[in-house]
């Protein structure tokens, strides 16, 4: 039942925007697809999402090596610093890039030399990178710790040098690991607002937030971008399904020799020192700056205000979340079969599906049918209920994986009947998954940006909006302490990703 | 072929190899023996270029690969076995035999024979973990002899096969292999395996080569209780010697070669017979089809008798254990 309700859910607007797109003449609809812009958009959208992609690899790539495969001191300290950036969303990160360069920037102000003002496509690269790369280092810093060295010593004796194993052995055996952390970035970057619009870069999302009171174009912008996320799941899908890489050999893989660095890992130290000092010292710096430069304009009341805002819409898509997240999780574990599976797509579609997308479904569907919709919070609560299932879904999937049968079985035999059962078993052994999970969305959907700009009844000023709304008035002072505050949420977020790493 | 001279390997504090030295004549299958643990698949793997030796000098066909300039593995000509196949599962069965074979028209021609030499011609396409286990050792085989190498180095290539298959394929295996031309360097824990297939056999221990030579010499004329026990069950008699005969508690026995004083005798099950009324008393009876294993209690001792199949004795019967062959004196047991 739930899950039937998450999938009409997400597919109605969706539904929604196909009509709305189609709903015009023939010369109308061909004067809109060709609007000699919309290659430049796509262009734009495309380099901007391969661009990162292959930035985020460059800085992952080699970080997860160092940690792995070299004895390298502190790995462990490395890779929690690896993984700080998370701690700045792109948006922070853009606006700190912007408030520090520029003659009038903190660098300007505090150290009295000019460092250039970010902007556009190279500004726009410089802050999803740096948001990115932790993700992609995440899934290659596991599947290189995976890799069989065996493999890489029977592709020597056979000749081949170092390089060509890298070439013929390790890129072949990483490639699924490598498209699963591209896609999540690739998705990230198509779905992302909050960096292009402060970098004034013109992509499909910021033109659809531009455009969108103009509804039979945004309807098409909003598809353009779901097609193109498709095309990214179904290039992944394709990628994955020609590359097989079980391990065929039996018995216990040989731990790897860990390649001795010596002197080399000051170099290895200083990198990590400097990405650091971009990807976190540098925002955190910027903000704290422009913070107590802004003193006398800034009102307590009215960051109590914002931060009561945020919550009131995420606390209640955070419970909303995890009440659809448990019976789509029980079932998809327990019963395999079309609509659980079924149901797990839709999920994931909620996920993959640009926000601004999603959005913009949702506002037209309740112009059209529910007007009164758009007063309250609900259409806020919905979408990111819908956006964020599947990170309410994964810490449960964890846990269900330690229940069995067995236990349900346990406990009928003792007399207590299917409900009982679940109350009494299923559910209290979720519980610690079920936190992990309103947590995650709490804090995720503080942060979110596009999905609350566009869904905002009105007068409601959430943090990420307040920050969001300040830089991109280029009024620095004024937007520190909401950028400060989300600082602080992304941080505790970065923290729970660190924990489950480590458990 | 090979030539390992003094090799040293060190993990850290732990010392794998300790200054093992031994040489393979091209042809001939070497095999180093000896429980897990005992250096020598880190002889093998330095061999093979893997292990970087902290001393001593390897040598292939008269080239030094180890001990003077590193030569790494791609340019060692070394074949390489591994215990776990270590196929490249993202690569088809004729891809992986063609892996390490450089000229295209070379490696399609030389990749087909040896498909068909190994039986897998059917299987050319498919990826290994489509495959059973014996199927993977033969693709793995194939690919190792595939560019062909001076030596091939062989890491337990049978430890993974059930044991009723084991023989079948170790014969087939080894007769393709030296169909091929191959020295062999071959390592195992299985010291039946061992005796079977060795040109020559070093059995290891604590890093070190306990004792070298051929399987007859070995098992007949081992030079410690440690060889003795190790290749196959011993009694092992405590002696005092006078030349060629010894004073033991079975009484005097014959030695194969003189020696004086306190020693130990090592007398194989089979060597002793038994007769009827004696100190002995048979503990227990195992009939194996084509012998009898008895165990006999004989004052202090308690020894490991290996009948005809038609032996009589039970548990319980006393008996007289005789020696039927000389023993063989051992230096005393470190």
């Amino acid at each position: 039942m739930p899950a039937l309700l998450t999938g009409t859910a997400v597919l109605l607007p969706l539904a929604y925007l196909v009509l709305r797109a189609t709903d015009a003449t023939s010369a109308e609809l061909s004067a809109l697809l060709w609007r000699r812009k919309n290659l430049t958009l796509l262009w734009n959208t495309a380099s901007l999402a391969a661009g990162v992609v292959v930035c985020a690899t460059a800085i992952a790539a080699p970080l997860a090596w160092l940690v792995t495969r070299t004895d390298v001191r502190r790995a462990r300290l490395l890779t929690v610093l690896a993984i700080l950036p998370l701690a700045v969303p792109g948006y922070v990160m853009a606006y700190s890039l912007q408030a520090c360069g520029g003659p009038q920037g903190a660098v300007a102000r505090t150290l009295g030399f000019v460092v250039p003002r970010p902007s556009g496509y190279w500004g726009a690269l410089l802050a999803l990178t740096l948001y990115n790369f932790p993700y992609l280092f995440l899934t290659l810093r596991a599947a290189i710790s995976r890799l069989d060295p065996g493999q890489a010593e029977a592709a020597r004796s056979l000749g081949a040098s170092p390089t060509e194993v890298l070439r013929r052995i390790t890129l072949p055996a990483l490639k699924p690991a490598l498209l699963a952390g591209s896609l999540l970035v690739g998705l990230y970057v198509l779905g992302d607002f909050g960096v292009v619009s402060l970098m004034r870069f013109d992509t499909l999302s910021y033109a659809l937030y531009v455009n969108w009171t103009e509804i039979r174009y945004a309807a098409w912008l909003a598809l353009a971008l779901v097609a193109t996320a498709g095309l990214l799941l179904a290039a992944e899908l394709l990628a994955v399904r020609t590359s097989t890489v079980a391990r065929s050999g039996v018995g216990a893989a040989r731990a790897p020799r860990k390649i001795r660095l010596g002197r080399r890992a000051w170099i290895a130290y200083a990198a990590v020192a400097a990405l650091l000092a971009v990807a976190v010292v540098l925002p955190v710096g910027t903000t704290l700056y422009w913070m107590r430069r802004g003193t006398e304009a800034f009102l307590w009341d009215d960051l109590l205000s914002a931060g009561y805002d945020s919550v009131r819409a995420a606390l209640p898509a955070a419970l909303l979340t995890v009440t659809l997240a448990v019976p789509i999780a029980w079932l998809a574990h327990r019963y395999r079969g079309p609509l659980p599976r079924a149901a797990e797509r839709m999920v994931q579609l909620g996920y993959a599906l640009p926000p601004l997308a999603l959005a913009l479904g949702l506002v037209f569907f309740a112009i059209r049918y529910a007007p009164g919709l758009r007063d309250g919070l609900f259409l806020l609560v919905g979408a990111f209920a819908l956006h964020f299932l599947m990170l309410a879904i994964g810490p449960l999937r964890g846990q269900l994986h330690l229940l069995t049968p067995r236990h349900e079985e346990a406990s009928r035999s003792l007399g207590c009947g299917p409900a009982r059962t679940l109350w009494r078993v299923v559910l209290p052994s979720l519980r610690s998954g079920v936190a992990a999970g309103a947590v995650l969305v709490l804090l995720a959907a503080m942060k979110e940006l596009p999905m609350t700009k566009l869904l905002s009844p009105l007068g409601f000023r959430p943090l990420s909006v307040q920050a969001w709304g300040f830089a991109d008035e280029a009024l620095y002072a004024d937007a520190a302490p909401y950028a400060l505050a989300m600082l602080l949420i992304s941080g505790v977020t970065a923290s729970l990703v660190l924990r489950g790493e480590a458990a | 072929m090979i030539r390992v001279r003094d090799l040293v390997v060190r993990f850290g504090e732990v010392v794998a190899v300790d200054g093992v030295s031994f040489d393979v004549a091209e042809g001939e299958l070497y095999v180093l023996l000896g429980s897990s643990g005992c250096g020598k698949t880190t002889t093998l793997r330095a061999v093979g270029g893997f292990e970087r030796p902290d001393a001593g000098e390897i040598a292939l066909g008269g080239e030094i690969v180890s001990g003077g300039p590193f030569v790494p593995p791609e340019r060692r000509g070394a074949g390489f076995v591994f215990q776990d196949y270590a196929l490249f599962p993202h690569l088809t069965v004729a891809e992986n035999v063609g892996f390490g074979i450089r000229d295209r028209a070379e490696r399609a021609r030389r990749v087909s024979a040896l498909l068909e030499l190994v039986d897998l011609a059917d299987c050319a396409e498919r990826r290994p973990h489509a495959l059973s286990g014996g199927q993977q050792q033969r693709v793995a085989l194939a690919r190792a002899v595939a560019p062909r190498p001076r030596v091939l180095l062989l890491d337990e290539p049978f430890g993974n096969l059930d044991a009723a298959l084991r023989g079948v394929v170790r014969q087939r295996t080894l007769s393709f292999l030296r169909g091929e031309g191959c020295t062999l360097l071959l390592v195992t824990h299985d010291q039946g395996e061992a005796l079977a297939v060795a040109d020559r056999v070093a059995v290891m221990r604590a890093g070190r080569v306990e004792q070298s030579g051929t399987p007859e010499a070995l098992y007949n004329e081992p030079n410690s209780a440690f060889v003795a026990e190790f290749l196959g069950r011993t009694n092992i008699l405590e002696a005092d010697a006078h030349g060629e005969v010894a004073q033991t508690a079975l009484g005097e026995l014959a030695l194969t070669e003189a020696a004086r004083g306190a020693v130990v005798l090592s007398l194989r099950p089979h060597q002793i017979t038994l007769v009827p009324g004696g100190e002995g008393i048979v503990t227990t009876r195992e009939f194996l089809g084509h012998a009898v294993r008895l165990s006999v209690r004989h004052g202090d001792l308690e020894l490991v008798v290996l009948g005809p199949p038609d032996t009589p004795f039970i548990a319980g019967d006393a008996v007289r254990p005789r020696a039927s062959a000389p023993a063989v004196p051992l230096p005393p047991r470190r």
